[in-house]
């Protein structure tokens, strides 16, 4: 049967670049998934998109659709027929309500005997209708973060459609959708193209955007970017501070990109880098240029969306937006530090950190209390004099004009403030870092007084929430309390700071004067669920996080140990043969009432039963040692030797003797060997595929 | 069309004006009462809500007195000019109409970056919210650009257009000036000639003199005497209040006199009287109703596009 593709492509007002990646790729699917439901298959062949439009071609479609059979039970045949063969009424009313004659029927045979059965055939109707009902349709389920209306009809999309190219097999699928009817018109960048431009197929589109001032593969767009942001910062006599999630943005916000460099004054470099770049970058979407040492260049490099600037308009325009920035920067740079960070204690009673857990103030005077124990469990109470000043100043730059305008800087501004006020390292820098890791995959802290400064922040905030009922719950978390527990989580693991989470956890609620045990429960629970989280970030698969968590998981650095070990040995015959073994004896140990205490030798009578007993006598020390070194890998190794005494074991003893004395001492021999497994890890989670 | 550069910020106005009289915007004068911005005048407020078309555009000072900076910065007012402009129902070609008041302007778009950037518009204190863009020109921010969705918290339904320009901001671009005080509002006067002293008393008021029990005391007083009239079911000057209440809190805001727990309450109250002008504005709505307004040059209701698609 012939086969044709399918292009449809949506022109919109522009959509926010954050959305476009999503919205192309869920129409894709949703046509694919639509032409599925309607027996017709389809290959994705090209999902592209600019700010004003999405584009998904699928090729490969039959033109029309299978024909459909229908199988439609009837009456069964004993009460279709009577006993002379003869057609009842039940059977004649089948075959007039189907529509067939009584010859057509047919009989199928089921679990319950024999059965009168019609069956219809639905003739495949044009791909080219099904396509009228299939594509608008998906274009409707797209989803967006937030959407709106427009038109009479209500319909919602994150803006307004203004054209819908629709072609099947190069003719137009014709429907209507909000207030748009589709044809195969599209439409060039807004000042390089045309408007109201026909095409026939994916070929023709994609070339007469390319003629019209549109790119419209975005990977084709972020290309030519960085090959222009290199050049152009090498031209600058530098090179360009290179910002993949910037890139990744500019590309999505540009029909036809190139780049303007501009320049600024040089006296703006007197200004702390961090400022210069994060105002470039987060208000005007510029790039940093560097020079061979990795300092800031006085210049700049604009994305923007036309071939080029030869008259230099643009690029003064830039210039001159970015140098009133500036201006205000070195204001806000020059007013602040007139003001001690220290002398701002008491503003921040005016700051709510929120509703029931009151001002950043108060948070303060909690972070005194909870700072010592935190300090104390990472070893670094040597240090508390630096530490407790810095979380006097923590806050502080919650009130500078800088924050206020600069808001992704907290932190930061408070730190460079308190390098410029002569605070010693340990001071400025652990007020830099404190939102470090910003992300569960982002560098954590980079010194380990940095790092209590973020836990201790940390621990309070979630505490606080849960104390003040806001605990994350499905695809709810407004105040982010996860990406929060996941940064303990990983901040611990980072500085291989062995703390006990139980600990912290009452800590963190006795300073909010909670002591409701419910609410420990449920951190308890939170921040088992961000270890695995972050473990199976980590790459570890789900059964060595299982094994190891089922064991303790109250000292996260532990529990790493114990699960990076199992990862490790899981590739081991040896190892994967006594985790067979060692479900027997749980299982066992299940079913039968086990005495506690050592097994008594004079009791054996079994060869294997005593070497089992004398292996495990040798192993036994040297395992609970490397445990308690947390070199869990050894101690698993060292376990793993005991394969061959306790697969002889199994082979030749049988553990529920007659005698109730040898069989309580054999039920005591393997207890001791669980317990000694289990002070390590419940290998009877781990799942365990035996070859052969 | 070869347009006529506008030499100087009343120019600009001027362009603006004729620009949107030809595409059958009824010119309104600003409105007299204190607002922070041009959204915040009945013929906007009001006018987007319930079905009437309607078309309209004006000057609006809008005073933001925390943003006072006593003249010193060159960008930063405490009272700036917004050129409004509302299209309801929101036309299929509602961008082009703005591009085209650009170039009306003399910008020509093929030399100049212009992007529609992801900015949605709220105001907490009117119960409103709409979807849209900042426009940037050369990285300079220069129009909000707003599909209203919803205002005093009722769902609009027909959606209008609102298109909010900084009449300074696109007059330091034309210019190609620094500062907005080295403007020239028209021949032998400058922006800082007409504004400046303003700027500097002002910014004094707002942020040293004005009395705070006072700005308290009339907050409770307009508060209660917008719920008498509305009670009255005097919808228009209710609202009056209701901004008398806005400004009033604003003016408390940038005299640093509410707490960050008395800001979210006030800010309800005053969001309670908008709510409550809204409902009652859509309800006694029938009998005042405007007529359709006429477009001047198809005749036909400048309400729902009819006209074939752009492309």
């Amino acid at each position: 049967m012939d086969r044709a593709e399918l292009l449809v492509e949506l022109g919109t007002e522009e959509i926010p670049a954050s959305m476009l990646e999503s919205a192309a790729g869920q129409l894709a699917q949703r046509l694919v998934d639509g032409l599925h439901a309607e027996r017709l298959t389809a290959t994705v062949s090209a999902v592209a998109y600019t700010p004003r439009r999405l584009v998904v071609a699928l090729a490969d479609i039959a033109v029309r659709q299978e024909d459909l059979l229908e199988t439609i039970t009837g009456p069964p045949c004993r009460i279709a027929y009577d006993p002379d063969g003869k057609p009842t009424r039940a059977a004649l009313a089948f075959a007039e309500k189907n529509g067939l004659p009584l010859t057509k029927l047919t009989t199928i045979q089921t679990a319950k005997g024999e059965y009168l059965a019609a069956i219809r055939r639905q003739k495949g109707e044009q791909t080219a209708k099904v396509m009228q009902r299939v594509v608008p349709a998906a274009i409707a389920g797209v989803e967006f973060p937030k959407s709106m209306v427009w038109s009479p009809d209500e319909f919602r999309f994150a803006r307004p459609l203004r054209w819908i190219v629709a072609l099947f097999a190069g003719k137009v699928v014709r429907f209507g959708l909000a207030d748009v009817v589709s044809s195969k018109f599209t439409s060039g960048h807004r000042f390089l193209g045309k408007k109201r431009i026909p095409v026939t197929d994916l070929a023709s589109l994609k070339a007469s955007l390319r003629q019209n001032g549109v790119l419209v593969d975005p990977a084709e767009r972020v290309a030519i970017i960085r090959e222009a942001l290199e050049s152009a910062a090498g031209a600058a006599g530098g090179r360009l501070l290179a910002d993949e999630e910037l890139l990744g943005t500019v590309a999505n916000l540009n029909e036809y990109p190139s780049v303007v460099c501009g320049a600024f004054e040089r006296r703006f470099l007197a200004l702390p880098e961090e400022i210069l770049v994060t105002v470039m970058k987060q208000h005007q979407k510029y790039f940093s240029v560097l020079d061979a040492e990795g300092h800031l260049l006085p210049a700049f490099l604009a994305v923007i969306n036309l071939a080029g600037d030869p008259g230099g308009k643009i690029r003064s325009g830039h210039e001159r937006v970015l140098r009133a920035r500036f201006a205000d920067a070195e204001f806000f740079w020059n007013t602040d530090r007139k003001t001690r960070l220290a002398d701002r204690t008491q503003a921040l009673q005016s700051v709510l950190f929120q509703q029931k857990l009151g001002s950043y103030y108060e948070k303060t005077q909690r972070l005194t209390v909870l700072l010592p124990r935190v300090a104390a469990a990472a070893g670094c109470s040597h240090e508390l004099r630096d530490l407790e000043t810095a979380v006097q100043l923590l806050k502080c730059d919650l009130v500078t004009e800088m924050v206020k305008e600069f808001t992704d800087l907290q932190g930061v501004v408070g730190g460079l403030y308190a390098r410029a006020e002569g605070y010693p390292e340990t001071v400025w820098r652990g007020i830099y870092e404190q939102y470090m890791p910003k992300t569960s995959t982002s560098p954590s802290p980079s010194t380990l007084t940095s790092a209590v400064l973020s836990l201790t922040d940390r621990l309070d905030s979630v505490c606080g929430c849960f104390a003040a009922g806001l605990i994350p719950s499905g695809s709810r978390d407004p105040f982010a309390v996860r990406r929060q527990g996941n940064g303990i989580i990983k901040i611990l693991l980072d500085h291989r700071i062995h703390a006990s989470l139980e600990q912290m956890i009452s800590w963190g609620l006795a300073t909010l004067g909670n002591s409701i045990p419910e609410t420990a429960d449920e951190l308890r629970r939170f921040f088992e669920a961000r270890l695995r989280f972050v473990f199976e970030e980590m790459g570890y698969s789900y059964d060595c996080v299982n094994a190891a968590l089922a064991v303790g998981s109250d000292d996260p650095v532990d529990a790493a140990a114990r699960v990076g070990a199992l990862q490790e040995m899981r590739q081991e015959p040896d190892f994967l043969a006594l985790a067979s073994s060692f479900k027997r004896v749980m299982n066992i140990l299940a079913q039968a009432e086990t005495p506690a205490g050592a097994p008594d030798p004079s009791l054996m009578s079994d060869t294997e039963e005593s070497t089992l007993w004398q292996r495990y006598l040798e192993v036994s020390p040297g395992v609970q040692a490397a445990g308690r070194h947390h070199n869990y890998a050894d101690a698993l190794r060292l376990m793993a030797s005991l394969r061959g005494a306790v697969d002889a074991f199994f082979d030749k003893v049988l553990v529920m003797a007659e005698d109730p004395a040898v069989r309580g001492n054999r039920l005591a021999l393997l207890n001791q060997l669980a317990r000694l497994f289990l002070s390590l890890a419940d290998i009877s989670q781990m799942v365990v595929e035996r070859a052969g | 069309m070869s347009p006529m550069q506008p030499k100087n910020f009343q120019q600009i106005i001027l362009s603006l004006e004729r620009y949107w009289d030809r595409q059958g915007c009824a010119l309104q004068q600003p409105y007299d009462l204190e607002v922070g911005a041009g959204t915040m005048a009945p013929e906007t407020f009001l006018r987007v809500l319930g079905p009437a078309p309607y078309r309209v555009a004006y000057v609006m000072p809008s005073r933001r007195p925390a943003d006072g900076r006593y003249g010193d910065n060159p960008n930063r007012v405490q009272k700036h000019y917004q050129y409004q402009v509302i299209l309801k129902p929101a036309p299929r070609d509602s961008q082009d109409l703005y591009l085209k008041s650009l170039q009306a302007l003399g910008i020509d778009l093929r030399e100049h970056d212009l992007r529609f950037e992801e900015d949605n518009w709220e105001s907490p204190t009117l119960g409103a919210w709409g979807i849209g863009w900042q426009v940037l020109l050369d990285g300079l921010e220069i129009t909000q650009f707003t599909y209203f969705q919803q205002a005093g918290g009722l769902d609009l339904d027909p959606v209008s257009c609102e298109i909010t320009y900084g009449l300074e901001r696109i007059a330091t671009f034309i210019a190609a000036v620094d500062s907005i005080y080295d403007l020239t509002w028209t021949d032998g006067l400058s922006y800082r000639d007409v504004r400046h002293r303003e700027e500097v008393e002002f910014s004094t008021y707002n942020f040293e003199a004005a009395s705070i029990p006072m700005l308290f005391n009339l907050f409770g007083l307009f508060e209660e005497e917008c719920r008498k009239l509305l009670a009255l079911n005097l919808v228009l000057p209710a609202y009056d209040y209701c901004l008398k209440c806005s400004h009033t809190f604003n003016l408390l805001d940038s005299r640093g006199a509410i707490s960050v727990t008395e800001r979210v309450g006030l800010i309800a109250r005053v969001r309670q009287l908008a709510c409550e002008v809204a409902r009652r504005y859509v309800a006694g709505r029938q009998p005042q109703e405007p007529p359709p307004l006429q477009d001047s040059r198809t005749g036909t209701a400048a309400g729902r596009a009819q006209e074939s698609p752009e492309i």
